[in-house]
């Protein structure tokens, strides 16, 4: 009786650990052992043998690296995109989201891609239209590599809102 | 046996009572260091590991602290990972509503271009207070102008930007409006094909500002529509000068609606000699 007791404080006190725990931990899903932004090397890359010019944080991070990242400008490239994505197959609705490294170089590297629904959630656009879009703007054509003496990495984004299929954004 | 069951209940109130106070004050103990430590983060580089895990403790020591709770969810924002900002944010205005749904708005305008999530979040500003709220310095009249601005609307454009800089004239001066507030309404009359009203506006916004790059290449367009080539040439040279003189729209972020480029201008200078 008295075991059974003690167990059942034992119980009690686990059951309000817990409880206590998961009310902390309820924001703690997400992982911030490197700053926000961070991409790893081990993401696919689309120069061969892409290396990073510099082991210190790429720029673009604090403060965005658009426009000067764009080799000739974002209007540009918003044309290049838009009269070369063929968008006759697809009805898709939402965001495709690259995130990718452009070295000292202007190579590309360490790309993620990210499919969201209009409400930013995860889902899967047709893979043919991811694969398109990604074609056209991971070129090195498009990127400036750094104009400065040092070298160093630029960071950078790019979200395109898809509508029926159809390019009607390309963000930032 | 009745007197002991008086001081027995008479001693639970006041344990319990005691109990109260004691959790009232651990709880404005962990307010207290949840603010402290959230000045200190102000010190670490926005979304470094360091700030990050600053604000984490913010949030475990305070789940109600809004500005913590905003602030985690920023760098996700600025670069770019907007299925991690969306519901970091969500928390902090679901915490103070009055707040961030405003400015919850202007982010969906300017760096997700989802112009019925923005209107939807400007209209509930509406309600949520008794005055005009003003997300990131601008009113949501200036906001909804450019939303529906970028939704090809003009009319309902014009309609926030007149109610906008009527009340900014009105309160402190004409001196005191965005440059943006004149450059877009005239856009927006452009759109609509009147001219001299779009021409006034551009006029207007180099008259208070002297430079911009923008209000001269439109200016330059509502002329060619109205047949002034020679002088759409001239302010084409001026709105190249502007453009190099880094005078034009700019956000550190995103890219500005209505933003243009030295092969805009070329293109519209090409037109001239056709």
């Amino acid at each position: 009786m008295k075991y059974l007791g003690c167990l059942g404080i034992l119980v009690l006190v686990w059951l309000s650990t817990a409880t206590s725990l998961m009310a902390q931990n309820q924001y703690q899903d997400l992982d911030y052992s490197q700053q926000i932004g961070y991409l790893s090397p081990s993401n696919p890359d689309i120069s061969t043998n892409f290396k990073r010019c510099s082991n210190r944080p790429p720029i673009g991070t604090y403060s965005s690296a658009n426009p000067y990242i764009f080799r000739e400008s974002k209007g540009a490239f918003r044309k290049y995109i838009l009269t070369h994505f063929d968008n006759t197959a697809y009805d898709d609705n939402g965001l495709l989201n690259l995130r990718f490294i452009v070295n000292c170089r202007g190579e590309l590297g360490d790309v993620e891609v990210n499919e969201l629904n209009n409400d930013f959630e995860r889902t899967d656009l047709s893979d043919a239209l991811v694969d398109q879009l990604k074609s056209l703007a991971l070129q090195p054509k498009h990127w400036r590599g750094s104009q400065d003496e040092n070298p160093i990495d630029f960071y950078m984004y790019l979200i395109f809102r898809i509508q029926n299929g159809a390019v009607v954004e390309i963000l930032p | 046996m009745a007197l002991l069951s008086k001081y027995c209940l008479s001693l639970t109130a006041v344990v319990l009572l005691a109990c109260q106070g004691q959790e009232a004050s651990t709880e404005y103990k962990r307010q207290q260091e949840a603010d402290s430590l959230f000045k200190l983060e102000r010190n670490y580089f926005q979304g470094s590991s360091e700030s990050q895990e600053l604000l984490q403790r913010v949030i475990d020591l305070d789940s109600t602290h809004d500005d913590a709770l905003r602030e985690i969810a920023i760098p996700f924002l600025k670069r770019g990972m907007p299925h991690l900002w969306k519901p970091l944010y969500d928390k902090a205005v679901a915490q103070d509503p009055q707040t961030w749904v405003p400015m919850r708005g202007y982010l969906y305008l300017l760096f997700y271009r989802d112009y019925q999530k923005a209107l939807a979040d400007f209209s509930a500003s509406d309600t949520l207070t008794h005055h005009l709220d003003h997300p990131q310095g601008h009113s949501v009249d200036y906001w909804r102008g450019i939303t529906y601005l970028c939704m090809e609307q003009p009319e309902d454009a014009i309609t926030f930007f007149d109610r906008h800089i009527a009340a900014v004239t009105e309160a402190i001066g004409e001196d005191w409006l965005e440059l943006e507030a004149f450059l877009y309404r005239g856009i927006a009359h452009q759109q609509r094909s009147n001219h001299p009203k779009a021409m006034a506006d551009f006029e207007k916004t180099i008259k208070l500002f002297k430079s911009s790059a923008e209000a001269h290449f439109y200016w330059a367009k509502s002329c060619i529509a109205q047949g002034e080539h020679t002088k759409a040439s001239g302010l084409l040279d001026m709105s190249l000068a502007d453009y190099n003189r880094k005078m034009r729209l700019h956000h550190n972020y995103v890219e500005m609606p209505y933003t243009i480029y030295i092969s805009d201008i070329e293109t519209l200078r090409a037109s001239l000699t056709q």
